[in-house]
């Protein structure tokens, strides 16, 4: 294999070369704060977010009335419902008050009551939105998230695992391990369980076909690592699906991809890094999350992985010039795709912005992560990657 | 010196389906008012007024929207007596001679096939528990029981479909667009199990074994009756009807009164007809005495609804009396239910709304393509990378017509998220093709096409969650981002490559 003849060698290491270590470490340093500053965050609230009425229960009303005064009647209604939190509803268009929406972990009866005495009117669809979620569900709804969130994530890395490793043999025990995690994970779906349980199967059908081109011993100590985790993983999946189990896995799943593809723990930790450092910020400001909020680190896995995946494809498939070069070549095109998404989403955030929280608070989310995301593939994975191609001389 | 582009399939393919998403769409400017639905016993329907007509005219008069149809249809009925009104739809004419307001629902005219959801215009949404554990086949039996009610009540355009979430845990998920009782409640949480008694021991209970009919839409057996003032200074009104049991029923009936005695006025007996619904009374009648120990099978229901105002209590009034009816008809639901979460949605902000998404999506568009511009310096590129983004939009709405997807919020998200991401591998191409090296364009291609596939894995793969996490209910956004990015990575950007391919090599 011809390796392309760089002029880098003769040459002095230019600034990046000698310092794009030290650019890692503080990249790293940011990721630590944000994991401690949510640690601490989880033991004073008990949770790693704010939730909001649609994720602790309880009732929101939104009011058409473009006279009300809501500072007073925030004050006032507080008397009664002391968690009582009210903003405005404005249009971009027209500049003008809508509105208002008032959020409370009280029954909706009480709260409507209360309000139509203050306002002396009816509430009715002319005039008015409200939603209710009782307490039961809005908690089943968070836990669900959460499930989801992991295996999403479990399913991206993945796939990420998939396009960027080379055993064929390894591809097969991560593809049991990752949908172990998933049937474990959402184990009520039973759609899911029997997607996990044909996707292990045919993993290990794969795995013992890839093996037998091999030498006799190699042959014989592959199939029963092959059988081994596959025995396993069916006993686990039938006998003791439990959650403890989850970081079991994830621990055997980053061990092997550290030791068989750095680059896609590179990728995997970088999306994971976005998403922490998101939260942190989040948590920071202060923002009550909603469904819709938590549906955003859903969608911020799908977002932050793309540049990554951009960046690890060119510098490890593109044969031409060297690692600074094709770097910086990924980096203009990867900066331009995450700059459109920013334009795309921080225009919507700003029209929609006093009017519909649902959106504005995805729009925030994702906007901030995609933010995060240009340190995380620029500096994070770029740096990671570089090390290992310099490691492995690759460059 | 002219020269024709080459048009390849590919861009023939993406012309072709945004041909058809267009027509899926099919967008219409119709003036008028949509006929939603019409009550079968009604005058309207007898004369053969059907709904999905529109109509254009009232007594001469053109009705452009509801709010006209609304004031024309006041104007004509504001005395309770008999009147002439000609309705004119675009399928015909109709001659009605009435004295009861129109009993159909009516919405505006759609201006296209995309299903809007509750979030654009106004609606119920509720999420319902059964509060025993069912099978799925007890779930089914539930939702065609829950249809039938709403039907009955005259609702058909009501959405009820069974959700599992990722606990296991099921629900009655109801959606009724557009307009929606005041009191959704009521229908969909109430069981519903209505119960006659006299003297504690049940004589008739709704549903077809006790009910062989009840008086609707008859103005001469069923109405409101009057209305007065009250002491706090609103108003109460109140309402009758006339229920019809069947023979078995009424022999109860005279068993049940054929013991009783007078009352001190000597007019009625000494018992009432006590009505409880799900276990609580709503009303006490009294018997008159000449129906002691008869087995009638015509019997005269009461209520009343109260409101602040006269207008109101009329409305609360009939929509109790349409209640009654109903669980009279029905019987009760088979389990006893439980509501999770109840939103109701006003239509108020929905117009503006859909002005703010749309300004929305101009301005992202338009954002995007400076940028492509400022980095590519290409007019024709940008024009075509613009021009690719916009289709995938076209298409997703295309197909959600297609299928009749409720575009609710989560969808819109997932279409405005689009705008942004679309653009990804749109630009890995424009790149790709730039480098000036010594691949093959078609290999540039290919290198892209790596890059471009392994993103959609996995943006797909982080989709699939969402269509059961939360019972589903933001499962709209992982279909719009799904749909666009499979049709973009199997129709558009393959088709902007090639357009991409033909611009180059004219420069080449």
């Amino acid at each position: 294999m011809e390796q392309a003849q760089t002029t880098e060698h003769h040459h002095n290491k230019n600034w990046y070369d000698k310092s794009y270590r030290w650019l890692l470490i503080i990249s790293a340093a940011f990721l630590l704060i944000s994991l401690v500053y949510l640690y601490n965050f989880n033991s004073t609230q008990g949770d790693v977010i704010y939730k909001d009425v649609s994720l602790t229960g309880g009732t929101t009303i939104s009011v058409f009335d473009k006279n009300a005064d809501i500072t007073k009647l925030g004050d006032t209604l507080r008397i009664e419902f002391p968690d009582l939190l009210i903003r405005g509803i404005s249009n971009i268009r027209t500049g003008g008050q809508e509105g208002f929406i008032l959020e409370t972990k009280a029954e909706v009866n009480d709260t409507q009551t209360a309000l139509e005495n203050y306002l002396g009117y009816s509430l009715t669809k002319d005039n008015s939105s409200i939603e209710f979620t009782g307490a039961t569900l809005s908690q089943g709804f968070y836990q669900q998230l959460i499930s989801a969130i992991i295996a999403a994530f479990l399913l991206m890395s993945w796939v990420v695992f998939l396009i960027f490793s080379h055993d064929k043999k390894i591809k097969a025990i991560t593809t049991m391990l990752v949908f172990l995690g998933v049937a474990i994970v959402l184990s009520q779906v039973s759609t899911i369980k029997m997607l996990s349980v044909f996707a292990i199967f045919v993993s290990i059908i794969y795995g013992l076909i890839v093996c037998r081109n091999t030498n006799k011993e190699k042959r014989n100590k592959d199939y029963l690592i092959l059988l081994g985790v596959f025995i396993v993983s069916l006993l686990v999946f039938y006998l003791y699906p439990q959650m403890m189990l989850l970081w079991l896995i994830w621990a055997a799943l980053i061990g092997i991809f550290i030791y068989y593809s750095i680059p896609s723990f590179a990728v995997i930790l970088s999306a994971f890094a976005d998403i922490v450092m998101t939260l942190a910020v989040v948590d920071f400001v202060g923002m009550s999350l909603s469904i819709a909020g938590v549906i955003a680190f859903l969608m911020l896995i799908g977002y932050s992985v793309d540049t990554d995946i951009l960046l690890t494809s060119r510098l490890l498939k593109d044969k031409e010039g060297n690692v600074n070069h094709r770097l910086f070549g990924a980096f203009k095109t990867g900066i331009t795709m995450t700059l459109t998404a920013i334009a795309a989403v921080g225009v919507s955030l700003a029209i929609i912005y006093g009017f519909s929280p649902t959106l504005k608070q995805i729009f925030t989310i994702i906007l901030i992560g995609l933010l995060f995301d240009i340190m995380n593939t620029w500096i994070t994975n770029a740096s990671m990657l570089k090390w290992y191609m310099g490691v492995k001389k690759l460059e | 010196m002219l020269h024709r582009m080459k048009i390849s399939w590919r861009v023939w393919l993406l012309i072709g389906v945004l041909i058809l998403s267009l027509l899926a769409i099919s967008p219409s400017f119709q003036q008028g008012v949509l006929i939603k639905s019409v009550d079968k016993t009604s005058d309207y329907f007898a004369s053969g007024v059907r709904a999905g007509e529109i109509i254009k005219q009232i007594n001469g008069e053109n009705i452009a929207n509801v709010g006209q149809y609304s004031q024309v249809i006041d104007n004509l009925f504001n005395e309770s007596k008999e009147v002439k009104i000609e309705i004119k739809t675009n399928k015909g004419d109709y001659i009605v001679l009435t004295n009861s307001t129109p009993e159909f629902s009516v919405d505006k005219v759609p201006m296209t096939r995309i299903q809007m959801g509750l979030d654009l215009i106004g609606g119920a949404r509720a999420l319902v528990q059964p509060e025993a554990n069912i099978t799925d086949s007890e779930m089914n039996d539930l939702v065609e029981v829950a249809r039938n009610r709403f039907n009955v009540y005259g609702l058909s355009d009501v959405n009820i479909r069974v959700v599992n979430d990722l606990t296991g845990e099921k629900y009655m998920l109801v959606e009724i667009a557009g307009a929606s009782p005041e009191d959704l409640k009521g229908l969909v949480a109430q069981q519903g199990k209505f119960e006659g008694k006299i003297a504690n021991k049940t004589v008739f209970e709704g549903g077809e074994k006790d009910i062989s009919d009840v008086c609707r839409n008859d103005a001469q057996c069923s109405g409101i009756r009057s209305c007065q003032a009250d002491q706090s200074g609103g108003y109460v009104c109140q309402f009758q009807f006339a229920v019809y049991l069947t023979q078995a029923a009424a022999e109860k009936h005279a068993a049940a009164t054929g013991n009783l005695s007078l009352d001190s006025s000597g007019q009625y007996l000494s018992d009432k007809l006590d009505l409880y619904v799900d276990d609580s009374l709503v009303e006490s009648l009294a018997i008159s005495v000449d129906l002691k120990g008869r087995a009638t099978t015509q019997i005269s229901i009461q209520g009343s609804g109260s409101g602040k105002t006269q207008e109101e209590a009329v409305k609360a009034a009939k929509e109790d009396m349409k209640k009654l009816q109903t669980i009279l008809i029905t019987g009760s639901l088979p389990y006893k239910l439980k509501i999770a979460k109840l939103d109701t949605i006003s239509p108020i902000l929905g117009d503006e709304f859909i002005n703010l998404i749309l300004i929305a999506a101009i301005g992202s568009i338009v954002a995007v393509g400076l940028i492509v511009l400022v980095r590519y310096r290409k007019l024709k590129a940008s024009l075509a990378l613009l021009f690719t983004s916009f289709s995938e939009i076209i298409i997703i709405l295309g197909i959600a017509a297609l299928v009749k997807w409720n575009l609710d919020l989560p969808s819109i998200a997932g279409i405005l998220a689009t705008i942004g991401t679309g653009v990804d591998q749109q630009i890995v191409i424009l790149d790709e093709a730039r480098k000036g090296i010594q691949s093959s364009l078609k290999e540039k291609m290919k290198r892209a096409l790596f890059i471009i596939v392994s993103a959609y894995f996995t943006s797909m793969v982080a989709m699939l969650p969402l269509f059961w996490a939360g019972a589903g209910l933001f499962r709209g956004f992982a279909f719009t981002t799904l749909i666009g990015i499979t049709a973009g990575v199997l129709i558009s950007r393959p088709a902007f490559s090639d357009m991409i391919r033909a611009i180059e090599e004219k420069i080449a």
